[in-house]
């Protein structure tokens, strides 16, 4: 399946991009496009969670932040010349990186000006359950909801790497970003003890990993039947040397623990209330660390069609 | 880079010498015009184009002749004909990139 016509450098079978994975010429710079990746999602996921459902300035104001300095310092620290970070604003019409640069950016404005009255700032001529600051909200939470998927759709344009350029990934980037928002949520619910909010997050954790879980199923079903890169992808999944990331660390350790947990959670008595908020944050964490996994491991597993 | 389906496309992290302690003639050209910390790609060595209409290096010394470089848009050229009269096909036309590098099927 993978002939490789190796003389020196050049290969015409399958090649692993290395360059926003692990093992290329930039060590250094190794898992901080996943470090950014990971970031956007989860501070935009728990932007939107904590102010569309549990209605907590503090926790949006952390997701706020993931993403000004988690996102942004992994992505201009990825760049090789980070003094032109500001030549990305000008590419919208053809690449996904401006586009998810720009959206970060008016998520970042509009999410800190809706937040600004309920954090202090109450002198502002507006409040964020006024006209002006629901304006605010809808235009950062679009914003938001624009940052879980288009890294989905920038590995997606991808033609030349099949286990990329799926319409599955933005959904499952989108739906991991909604669980790890979640998750961050319930565990910082359940170390501050806010029960309700514990409650609430962990019944919606549930629903999305199961979501989590379907949505893998079908990205590797539709992987084993398309070309022969793609199912070198699969194969490094399952039986490779990412599968004790992806197969340990994404759907055991990040979903099936998750679930019994949460499970173990909701069905202890109220007499040992502080089990189950345990419970609950190990499962947020261990969700966390699942996202984290699974797009370590899509972005480690990118191999190149052939060439011939 | 991870777009392009050839591979073509490299990092310059930091610039590369045939001689450890200095730069040979060509590529004191050569870095002139590249720039550590950008992504580059093959030109089909300009700078011997420009100067002296030479073809690129890679030609000039492939000890089977086994490389051709010529103008693709003059159809009397030596590869306008060698690709009109040979298996020539380009590697992955369906992605529409159009490649301005052929390949001779043998």
């Amino acid at each position: 399946m993978s002939t490789y016509i190796d003389l020196g450098k050049f290969r015409a079978g399958e090649r692993l991009q290395k360059e926003w994975g692990f093992g290329g010429q930039r060590r250094w710079r190794d898992g901080l496009l996943l470090l950014a990746f990971f970031f956007g999602g989860v501070g935009a996921g728990q932007f939107l969670v904590s102010t569309l459902i549990v209605k907590w300035p503090i926790s949006a104001l952390i997701g706020l932040l993931i993403v000004l300095v988690g996102k942004g310092a992994a992505h201009i620290l990825f760049l090789g010349r980070p003094s032109r970070f500001w030549r990305i604003f000008f590419r919208p019409q053809t690449s996904w990186i401006s586009r998810g640069l720009i959206f970060m950016t008016i998520f970042v404005i509009f999410g800190a000006l809706y937040l600004a009255p309920d954090l202090g700032f109450d002198w502002l001529p507006w409040s964020s359950s006024s006209t002006t600051g629901i304006a605010l909200w809808i235009v950062a939470a679009l914003a938001s909801l624009f940052m879980m998927v288009y890294d989905g759709f920038l590995l997606a344009s991808g033609r030349s790497i099949p286990s990329w350029h799926s319409g599955i990934i933005p959904m499952l980037f989108a739906i991991y970003s909604l669980d790890s928002g979640i998750a961050i949520t319930s565990t910082i619910s359940a170390l501050s003890g806010r029960i309700e909010t514990v409650a609430e997050a962990a019944y919606l954790d549930t629903l999305l990993l199961l979501a989590v879980l379907a949505s893998l199923g079908v990205y590797l079903l539709t992987m084993s039947g398309t070309s022969p890169a793609a199912r070198l992808s699969l194969r490094n999944l399952l039986v490779g040397g990412v599968a004790p990331f992806f197969i340990g660390g994404a759907i055991i350790a990040g979903v099936v623990i998750p679930l019994i947990l949460i499970y173990l959670a909701s069905s202890i008595s109220l007499s040992y209330l502080n089990l189950a908020l345990s419970l609950t944050a190990v499962a947020g964490i261990l969700a966390l660390l699942g996202d984290l996994f699974v797009r370590h491991s899509i972005l480690k597993v990118g191999y190149h069609i052939s060439l011939i | 880079m991870i777009a392009c389906p050839y591979g073509v496309r490299f990092f310059l992290d930091k610039e590369r010498t045939y001689f450890p302690d200095r730069k040979t003639p060509f590529e004191e050209v050569k870095y002139k015009r590249y720039e550590v910390g950008t992504v580059v790609k093959c030109d089909f060595c300009i700078e011997r184009r420009e100067v002296d209409k030479l073809p690129p290096a890679c030609v000039d010394v492939c000890p089977t002749n086994a490389r051709y470089f010529g103008d693709l848009d003059d159809p009397h050229s030596e590869v306008s004909v060698l690709i009109a009269k040979e298996r020539a096909r380009q590697l992955h036309p369906e992605y529409g990139t159009d490649p301005s590098v052929y390949y001779i099927m043998g």
